[in-house]
């Protein structure tokens, strides 16, 4: 049977090379998933994924509790990505305000009709909220992301971000109310 | 309930965040309202996107180099590790090599001392063979050296000499002793 991720964990600490290879193997979709996500191309996300696993190694002494691996290699990961994203683009330029919904991509987002452009329909709205997600400021994209695409609990975002839960709540709020009115604006444009 | 109230637990309902009495009451408000039913929707189906906006596997070849680079780049500093270990074991290699030349001197100096007093204690010893019987130092049989078919190799004459030049020079690789040809030439017939 395979072992759990705390006792790999834990022989990795005790000097075990191959429990950190099979750690490696379990988080590396993962890792590379968020870091596509945030980076949007494979060559930075290929430069996260080993890094991240590089200082994952380096930096073992400082997990405290075998049970928080998940986050600490989720924090190594996305504090390279946030380095990484705004090396690549300076700061985001986007506001932080939390303006109400628009009307018109309410209506764009709820046409779930079942029509053969449906799928047309669904890739070019994919598009749409990648470049939107782009937009957002590193914290608020990584929540979302983490939260919405990658399928993260709040509390192991908290527990990543080493912030209160009703920060994540927040941020992921924003975040998502910023997708929609990116994605009106831009669907507007497009009229 | 009000639109207020549903739109603040909204996101919590998309997350499925909700007790089931809550739940029961939102629903209760969305199949009365349409524009909060709207809104929940358009977040139901951005959560269902973002869920499907994952990058597409970038294959088992990435894979196995990526985790190949990985493991050097780890095991390199685990060697980086190991490297200050072996600097350590160099350093106190180092330090035997020290310690072994401080012998090697001091051993110098034991030989040159004892090939002073050696030499010393040999006049004396000269002094009592010229005054007595000479003693016998070595006593070696100089006979001829044959082959196997009877040719002579070394003649007797040429054994005695090269015994004489070894007591005098030194059998090779030894050091060697001045000793009266004569002395020994008597002291072996
Ligand atoms: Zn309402």
């Amino acid at each position: 049977m395979d072992k759990g991720i705390p006792e790999l964990v834990q022989d990795f600490l005790d000097g075990d090379q191959r429990a950190f290879e099979t750690l490696v193997d379990r988080f590396k979709r993962k890792i590379y998933s968020l870091a596509f996500q945030v980076l949007g191309n494979h060559l930075d996300a290929d430069e996260v994924v080993q890094e991240t696993f590089v200082r994952v190694y380096r930096k073992r002494q400082e997990l405290k509790d075998v049970r928080y691996f998940s986050s600490f290699v989720i924090r190594v990961a996305t504090n390279y990505a946030i380095d990484l994203l705004r090396k690549r683009k300076g700061h985001s330029g986007i506001p932080d305000d939390t303006g109400s919904l628009p009307g018109e991509i309410q209506l764009d987002l709820s046409r779930r009709v079942k029509t053969p452009s449906e799928d047309f329909e669904k890739k070019r709205l994919m598009e749409e909220i990648f470049r939107a997600l782009e937009q957002l400021p590193p914290r608020q994209k990584l929540t979302a992301i983490l939260h919405d695409v990658e399928g993260y609990t709040k509390s192991e975002i908290a527990q990543t971000f080493d912030c209160p839960e009703a920060t994540v709540r927040s941020n992921l709020h924003i975040a998502r109310t910023k997708i929609k009115k990116i994605l009106k604006q831009r669907l507007k444009s497009k009229e | 309930m009000t639109c207020h109230d549903a739109l603040t637990l909204l996101e919590d309902y998309v997350d499925q965040e909700l007790s089931a009495g809550t739940e029961a009451q939102l629903k209760k408000h969305f199949a009365e309202c349409a524009g909060c039913r709207r809104e929940f929707d358009s977040a139901l189906l951005l959560k269902e996107l973002l869920g499907q906006h994952k990058p597409r596997d970038p294959g088992e070849d990435y894979w196995s180099e990526t985790t190949a680079l990985i493991r050097a780049r780890t095991t390199e500093s685990l060697r980086q590790s190991t490297r200050v270990t072996d600097i350590t074991a160099s350093r106190s290699l180092e330090r035997g090599a020290f310690t072994r030349s401080l012998v090697s001197v001091a051993a110098s100096l034991v030989v040159l001392f004892s090939a002073i007093l050696l030499g010393t204690g040999h006049e004396q010893r000269l002094a009592r063979i010229n005054a007595t019987e000479p003693p016998v130092y070595i006593a070696a049989a100089l006979e001829e050296v044959v082959d196997s078919d009877n040719t002579v190799i070394v003649t007797r004459d040429e054994n005695e000499r090269l015994t004489h030049g070894m007591l005098l020079l030194g059998a090779p690789g030894s050091i060697g002793r001045f000793v009266s040809p004569m002395v020994m030439a008597s002291s072996t017939d």
